[in-house]
């Protein structure tokens, strides 16, 4: 069976064939270019978001300089807490000071040191440096020495284990170690700023590395040293 | 042969064609609007965003050079974190003993008269050993009433009796306990 040939239709279509055109592209276009805006939109977005916390961190950093400051007016200041830090645990190892650490200890707690032997062969990377030492005193300056060895001498002192007897302070002997550290790599994602705890920590050091800070400003350190007098 | 179209008869379908056309038309327009509104709107939201970022840059350079100018002010507050943990994770190697000796001697006050801590060995993992002396049996057994109570016991993770002795020296009698055990963790923070 033959079909008619619509030609009325034919010509309608002639007629609007622009119209029928421009829509076509008009809708093609048109979801390109949604998918182009929320393509573009998503990459903004995703730089954006990039940037502020970036920006926060920044801005986190900067208002450190301005929490200097404001630790400063609650007595804590970080330039003299490094400096007590970084003497309670030196980057290298200084003997000297190990022996002056005795000494300050001696003299504040009346605990005397009678003698001490550094085993330097005993001494691995990462651990402390051990000495055994012996002292004699009273039961106070004892009692004293046991309070205050951890800071009072300026450097950072561990004992592993302690013998006590309330009749024997004549020869009393003890295994202490000295230690020395290089800053180890820190997490930039943790919070820097000081806590109550840091801040009681600093005030601590303070009490028991006053009168040594004190005399090591006055002491003048560019003269030559060995490094092991040992 | 000449092509007709008869109005007449088909005039319905040729209005509904007509009318299809018309609506397409219609659509064309409408889809150009909409399609140039469109694209406007979010040019303009785009340029916004451009605009946000370029903010953001600069902000960024700005607090940049405002920490190169003042880096050694992060790097003091780094040292001073880094050195103080490092030495309070060397602190919990040490034997901390006047706390503990401290809180054995004020532990041992509950019992009247009190003992003597005639000797006292502690590590820095809080094991300890200690010799208590005694005048007098009743002091002793004031004692050991003290050592089952939880107020002493709780200052010791574990504490067990490893030794009694009794010297007797002209007519004074002098009783020796000694006990093993392990001292429950003290607050870090000393003093």
């Amino acid at each position: 069976m033959k079909t008619k040939t619509d030609y009325y239709l034919i010509r309608l279509i002639k007629e609007n064939l622009a119209y029928v055109i421009i829509f076509v592209v008009l809708i093609i276009v048109l979801v390109g270019v949604i998918i182009f805006f929320t393509n573009q939109y998503a990459t903004d977005k995703k730089a954006i978001d990039k940037f502020q916390k970036e920006i926060m961190v920044l801005k986190n950093k900067a208002s450190l300089v301005e929490y200097k400051d404001k630790i400063i007016n609650e007595g804590i200041d970080i330039d003299q807490a490094n400096r007590l830090v970084g003497q309670l645990l030196p980057d290298q190892e200084d003997y000297f000071s190990i022996i002056i650490a005795l000494e300050k200890i001696s003299q504040r707690t009346n605990f005397i040191i009678t003698s001490y032997v550094i085993s330097l062969s005993s001494k691995k990377p990462g651990e402390g440096l051990r000495l055994n030492i012996t002292g004699q005193g009273d039961l106070d300056s004892f009692m004293n020495f046991l309070k205050d060895y951890n800071f009072s001498g300026g450097r950072l002192i561990t004992i592993d284990k302690i013998d006590f007897s309330n009749k024997e302070f004549s020869k009393i002997a003890l295994g202490v170690n000295f230690y020395t550290s290089k800053p180890s790599s820190f997490s930039q994602k943790q919070d820097i700023r000081l806590t109550e705890e840091d801040k009681n920590f600093i005030k601590l050091l303070e009490n028991k590395i006053q009168i040594e800070l004190k005399s090591a400003e006055s002491i003048d350190t560019s003269y030559p040293t060995k490094s092991n007098p040992f | 042969m000449r092509k007709r179209i008869n109005l007449l008869t088909k005039q319905k379908k040729y209005l509904q064609e007509e009318k299809l056309f018309y609506y397409l038309r219609i659509a064309s327009y409408i889809t150009a609007v909409i399609f140039f509104i469109f694209f406007i709107v979010n040019l303009l939201f785009l340029a916004q965003n451009k605009k946000n970022l370029d903010l953001k840059k600069k902000e960024k350079e700005m607090y940049l050079q405002f920490l190169l100018k003042n880096k050694e002010v992060e790097a003091k507050f780094v040292y001073f974190q880094n050195k103080s943990s490092q030495v309070k994770n060397i602190l919990k190697n040490d034997v901390n003993f006047y706390p503990y000796y401290i809180l054995l001697k004020e532990s041992l006050k509950y019992a009247s008269p009190e003992p003597v801590i005639e000797s006292i060995s502690i590590n820095k993992d809080r094991t300890t050993s200690f010799v208590l002396g005694f005048d007098s049996t009743s002091q002793l057994l004031v004692f050991f009433k003290l050592a089952e109570s939880p107020e002493f016991l709780k200052n010791f993770s574990e504490l067990s009796l490893h030794q009694f002795s009794l010297e007797e020296n002209k007519e004074v009698k002098n009783y020796k306990l000694g006990l093993l055990g392990k001292f429950n963790l003290l607050d870090e923070n000393k003093d």
